[in-house]
């Protein structure tokens, strides 16, 4: 599908716009996944991400781990945000994570969340539609993610591990954006019986 | 991060059309309109090469090439003189971080720029291509490819700093009593390292040797290169191209620093890390190659997306700082473009 400047860009950006001015959501329809009526805020990622209730813990990552200045700044990036549940079923494994000397573990676990640019849902289901099926786009840690529909709900995917987006909360953001994502894309290491 | 770059990142340095403002109702979409600008020497003096910086190990000079690539058919340019305003600006450092948040709150779509040859002193050229692209009738331009330096991708041989050498080599700390996990060298992007067995500590990922012994080791982002450590001294400080520094805000090179796809900001006095300034894809986009894999997604960021819009006969990308013009029927890579005014 070839995506019309008349009828989305354009549309999109006005609404985006008028979306940030007022601060405020535009529409919660997750089935339209129109992400500039979701949410658009003259904030940065990061503020954005720090601001949004259940998120506490992947904006905590990101201070913590000194990734967040990456998202208040002049590059472009958009994070498949896990929200606190997510993180939360982790369990111990993500408790561990956010120790300090697990913080290089953490942001390879983050950078594998992070893919380059400004992708909203409706580009994701844009590209589907156009390709026929499952997109990918790479990470900023060095693999992909898979996106693709299941029924009317989007989902990611990255090795074996999946997640819903949440496209009713995503958020766009100066800098970037955040789609809302239900589960961790990536397995913290496991712990096996000996080095090796 | 990915093995086909072979143990450096590259950037395509491009000459790139010139466009109006984003926005702007003239010249929308395909990339037509304006003549292709140059930069031509606006960069002059803009950096400092290696070999000016006491302790640094000086690198080649790229030669420059003349050899008959057409030539963008005007001149503009960029920002009127802002440039040398831009760099008066960072050599105020006290200023840089207030600036720079100013900046990023309120930065407006910047006109795409075009340059010619971005090869500059100081940047050896692992290997150059010459490619003509017609955007909406016009020729355009060359792209050339340039390392930003051989840190990371590959394991610094020996012990780490401060682990202390006994015999053989040196143990990772904690090895003998903290339970192991499965720290996969892919775990943290680094796909090209032999089979063997790892371990992750202090922020370092060890590759383990005999008695288990370390017989090299890798310096992670958020470990051993986060935030309030040292720069270490085995990673020379490269000299990023100018575009990049310009569009990262980085100021001058003894601020900042880079291996395996980030840029840090250090303290030019201390070389201690104060943050993290970008991530990047590493990925290789250069005019008339194909588009690397994995950008499926219409990803241009908002503040562009009136003018590089996905049509039937282009397709845009972003990445590291770049938008990227596609033809949707062979994939090819017909345009890059920049972003900084």
């Amino acid at each position: 599908m070839i995506r019309s400047p008349n009828r989305s860009v354009a549309l999109r950006v006005a609404i985006a716009m008028s979306c940030a001015a007022a601060m405020t959501a535009c529409s919660d329809d997750p089935a339209t996944g129109n992400a500039a009526e979701n949410r658009a805020t003259s904030e940065t990622l990061a503020a954005a991400l720090a601001g949004t209730d259940g998120f506490s813990t992947a904006s905590r990552a990101l201070v913590e781990t000194g990734l967040a200045p990456v998202f208040d700044g002049p590059g472009t990036y958009t994070l498949l945000a896990p929200d606190d549940d997510a993180f939360g079923a982790l369990g111990a494994a993500g408790e561990a994570l956010m120790a300090e000397d697990q913080r290089a573990v953490l942001v390879a676990l983050l950078r594998n969340h992070i893919v380059p640019g400004q992708i909203d849902a409706e580009s994701v289901r844009d590209a589907i539609e156009a390709r026929g099926g499952t997109v990918r786009m790479r990470t900023l840690g060095g693999g992909s993610l898979s996106f693709a529909l299941d029924g009317e709900r989007l989902v990611v995917s990255r090795e074996g591990q999946r997640a819903e987006i949440d496209t009713a909360r995503e958020v766009i953001a100066s800098n970037g954006a955040f789609l809302p994502i239900d589960a961790v894309l990536v397995r913290p290491p496991a712990p096996v019986s000996s080095p090796g | 991060m990915r093995t086909f770059i072979a143990g450096v990142a590259t950037i395509a340095l491009a000459a790139t059309i010139a466009h109006g403002q984003p926005g702007k109702s003239e010249d929308k979409g395909g990339g037509n309109g304006r003549p292709a600008a140059e930069r031509g020497n606006d960069h002059a003096g803009h950096g400092r090469s290696d070999a000016d910086r006491p302790g640094q190990g000086a690198q080649p000079a790229a030669k420059r090439d003349d050899s008959g690539a057409p030539r963008p058919d005007a001149v503009a340019e960029r920002g009127n003189g802002g440039g040398g305003e831009r760099r008066e600006e960072r050599s105020n450092r006290d200023r840089n971080d207030e600036e720079r948040a100013a900046r990023t709150a309120t930065r407006a779509p910047a006109p795409a720029r075009a340059t010619e040859e971005r090869i500059r002193s100081g940047w050896p050229k692992r290997s150059e291509q010459a490619a003509h692209a017609s955007v909406a009738g016009r020729v355009i331009e060359r792209v050339e490819y340039a390392r930003f330096g051989r840190n990371g991708q590959s394991l610094v041989p020996g012990c780490p700093p401060g682990l202390a050498r006994r015999g053989n080599g040196c143990m990772p700390p904690g090895l003998a009593r903290q339970a192991q996990r499965d720290y996969r060298p892919a775990y943290f992007g680094y796909t090209g390292l032999d089979e063997g067995r790892y371990y992750y500590g202090s922020g370092y990922l060890y590759r383990l040797g005999a008695n288990d012994r370390v017989s090299g080791f890798i310096p992670l982002l958020g470990g051993a290169l986060g935030v309030g450590e040292s720069w270490p001294s085995f990673y020379e400080p490269v000299q990023l191209p100018p575009y990049y520094v310009e569009y990262f805000n980085l100021g001058d090179a003894p601020g900042y620093r880079y291996a395996d796809d980030v840029i840090y900001r250090v303290d030019p006095d201390t070389s201690t890390i104060t943050s993290i300034a970008a991530l990047l894809t590493g990925d290789t986009f250069g005019v008339g190659q194909p588009k690397p894999d994995g950008y499926d997604i219409y990803n241009v960021p908002y503040d562009y997306r009136e003018r590089y819009a996905d049509s039937d006969d282009a397709h845009y990308r972003y990445a590291d700082g770049y938008i990227y013009q596609v033809d949707p029927t062979t994939q090819l890579i017909s345009a890059v473009i920049e972003l900084v005014a």
